[in-house]
């Protein structure tokens, strides 16, 4: 049994589910460390994609030049996007219900403004020439742009990791995240950390959304479901929680594909169930994350 | 700003700030926009243009606003020879938005008329209030598929159900005793479109090639599907020998072009939605070849048609118009006729259209208009203006010329086979042949 008898439609399948799973966490991790450090439930995450993936639309050339400016462009605006919803949000602080109202009347506002410059019509952003084709795996054939995304989302995750979980930043970071009040009467500067991970999670955001624009494209409306997606991995995998956020990203990735594909009459309440499997399963094991 | 300033006074002067900023985003997006300024209260008309301005239909709003006030300026800034001002409102979503600006529109500027709508949901919700106030709306969007007592209501635009229908005898006829995947979104107006083609194609005779032979549905709630791989490697194995779908906007552009991507090489049929203006122009090449239905495309071949191209094409960059920039423009056409039509008096005879006063009113040729600015004959009301849209016959559409069904004062139209192939630079929904007429 070769490769031929690995490829069928639930492999595919589950690829893709890799695929979208790894979109998902880059997303989703800037948040649950925003949410965890910074404790501010922030609805203009999705915003943050959109702009990302606007940013590519608007630089996309067909070669690796664009796809290099767009990434370069994304780390300014996602440090600016981070750094204003801080400022935006620390007159409000320890009052997190004003903060997601402020956060999401900065969504809306963002959302007409996308509307004004970039139109209300759907985008679609090729990916560089050279990755824009499909390979055939056996009899079924797969987007070089996929394989592309999910390597570099694999070292994403790795960079991450070592981040959040080896450097001496990550542990100031994680430090906040179990106790903020110890952590500032031990030193600790928690208002720039705080800051800090906005702008971080800024960053990763827009980026998500220049990588992810050939698979989830921009227009209206898409800032609202990657937020939607984004919240239930948040909250599925615990917040403030990467090793949480990336099983929880994974797992949504293929209740997506793979479940779809294996209960297609239930598409539609697969994920709600799932999310309440999990949901109920660690409150009983209270794994990975820190209850909110 | 500078964060050190927490201070009572200057978070109220934020909040202050806030609401400020707000109101003045929500007036402009409310604010009118008038073409004619005369004052003479006895001569202008007031027109309600409610169209979604802002939310997920904001692209179709913007078509529709652009497709009237073209005609409109065609027609010289009048309506039966009337001198228009034509006041915006916003649809939002179609329920509470869409009612208090309704409500404005008819209670607070006493517009003659509203057009526009651009779903379903928006004539379902005002549908109680037309009656009431007895102003019509001239529908130029989606259509709810039952109005009890559509006295109030007249659309340019067409039944959901009516483009799959449309196509369901001759995709039966193509396929032969090969079967059709059916695959569409999980929400009423996905399942309309889906239900128009598969209703009539089983009648024929045919037969679908999904798992129990029912139709799939991909999730709407809690967002938009955009990943289609798990269909469509499920679409590659089932060996049929057509697909037939309907998506709009960003999913139906995701929709071409995974098909592309997973390599699908079964023949896509689609409701003309899924290649209808900016999907067809962010997809161009991908969608080479998809065959679709609808009643209209810019490529038909009739007078009307290529006036209305021309005009649109050269106001707009050379861009193509599409299916909502052509109701709207047909609502312009309905208005004229039916403001005439009402001036002229409600005993007149049956509308007998004059063949040049459409491309311009002089005072010559528009004898009824200036007869009535004399106060000699109709009134022109709400009330006497939804009488005379029963009686204003045949619009010289761009997609061919159409009346009002007695019915449901949908369009009795023709739905037309396209192909999308490439014209010049640019990609267009050619048209291959007319499939049937239907309307009611």
């Amino acid at each position: 049994m070769g490769l031929a008898g690995l490829v069928n439609p639930y492999t595919i399948t589950a690829l893709d589910g890799v695929a979208y799973g790894l979109l998902l966490f880059t997303i989703a991790a800037g948040l649950t460390l925003i949410v965890g450090v910074a404790g501010v439930l922030s609805m203009a995450h999705g915003t943050l994609y959109l702009a990302g993936a606007y940013l590519a639309w608007y630089l996309a050339d067909g070669g690796w030049a664009g796809l290099a400016l767009a990434l370069a462009g994304a780390v300014v605006v996602g440090a600016f996007g981070g750094a204003g919803l801080a400022a935006a949000v620390r007159p409000l602080t320890d009052r997190p219900l004003d903060q997601v109202l402020a956060t999401l009347g900065v969504a809306y506002i963002a959302a007409d403004q996308f509307s004004t410059v970039f139109g209300a019509e759907p985008r679609s952003v090729d990916p560089p020439r050279a990755l824009a084709g499909s390979v055939s795996l056996g009899d079924y054939q797969y987007p070089v742009y996929r394989l592309g995304f999910i390597a570099v989302g694999v070292l994403l995750v790795v960079g991450l990791f070592w981040f959040v979980e080896r450097s001496r930043v990550g542990a100031v970071v994680r430090a906040v995240v179990a106790d903020p009040g110890m952590a500032a009467a031990s030193g600790l500067r928690t208002g720039l950390v705080r800051t800090g991970v906005l702008v971080g999670g800024g960053v990763l955001a827009v980026t998500a959304g220049v990588l992810g624009a050939p698979v989830i494209g921009p227009s209206p409306g898409v800032d609202t479901t990657i937020l939607v997606y984004s919240l239930i991995v948040c909250v599925v995998g615990g917040l403030g929680s990467i090793r949480g956020a990336l099983l929880a990203a994974l797992g949504v990735g293929q209740i997506l594909t793979l479940g779809v594909a294996l209960v297609p009459g239930a598409a539609a309440f697969l994920l709600a169930a799932a999310m309440l499997a999990a949901l109920t399963i660690r409150q009983r094991t209270a794994l990975p994350g820190r209850p909110a | 700003m500078t964060p050190q300033q927490t201070t009572g006074r200057s978070r109220r002067r934020r909040a202050v700030a806030i609401a400020v900023a707000t109101l003045l985003l929500t007036v402009s997006g409310c604010s009118g926009s008038s073409l004619g300024d005369s004052d003479a209260s006895g001569e202008e008309i007031r027109i309600g243009l409610i169209v979604p301005k802002s939310g997920p239909y904001k692209a179709i709003g913007d078509d529709q606003a652009a497709g009237f006030r073209l005609a409109l300026d065609k027609l010289g800034g009048k309506l039966g020879g009337r001198p228009v001002t034509v006041i915006e409102a916003d649809e939002g979503e179609g329920k509470a938005t869409a009612l208090a600006s309704a409500r404005k529109l008819i209670e607070q500027d006493k517009v003659l008329a509203l057009v526009g709508g651009g779903t379903a949901d928006t004539v379902q919700t005002l549908y109680p209030l037309l009656k009431e106030s007895g102003v019509p709306l001239i529908g130029t969007g989606g259509r709810p598929s039952t109005v009890e007592d559509p006295t109030y209501l007249w659309s340019t635009s067409w039944l959901s159900q009516e483009t799959g229908a449309s196509i369901a005898g001759y995709l039966r006829q193509k396929v032969g005793e090969g079967r059709v995947w059916v695959i569409g979104p999980d929400y009423i107006g996905g399942r309309d479109q889906i239900g128009g083609f598969v209703d009539p194609f089983r009648k024929a005779g045919g037969k679908l090639a999904n798992p129990g032979g029912e139709p799939t549905w991909t999730p709407w709630a809690p967002a938009p599907t955009t990943e289609f791989s798990p269909y469509l490697t499920k679409i590659k194995e089932s060996g049929a020998a057509a697909v037939y779908t309907f998506y709009a906007g960003a999913s139906a552009v995701e929709f071409v072009k995974q098909y592309r991507q997973y390599g699908v090489d079964v023949p896509l049929y689609a409701s003309g939605f899924l290649t209808e203006g900016p999907s067809l122009a962010a997809l161009g090449p991908a969608a080479e070849g998809i065959y679709t239905a609808l009643n209209y495309s810019t490529t038909l071949d009739n007078a009307a048609n290529r006036d209305f191209v021309r005009r649109y094409t050269a106001a707009n960059d050379g861009k193509l118009p599409n299916l909502y920039h052509v109701c709207a423009w047909d609502a312009a056409l309905v208005l004229d006729k039916a403001i005439a039509e009402a001036l002229a008096g409600p005993d007149a005879p049956a509308a007998s259209p004059v063949p040049g006063s459409s491309t311009a009113v002089s005072p010559a040729t528009s004898s009824s208009a200036s007869a009535a600015a004399g106060g000699a004959s109709g009134e022109l009301t709400g009330q006497s203006l939804t009488a005379a849209l029963s009686r204003v016959g045949s619009i010289d559409s761009p997609r061919g010329a159409w009346q009002f069904g007695p019915k449901n004062h949908t369009p009795v139209q023709a739905y037309y086979l396209r192909e999308v192939a490439q014209d010049g630079q640019v990609w267009v929904n050619r048209t291959m042949q007319t499939l049937t007429t239907l309307g009611s």
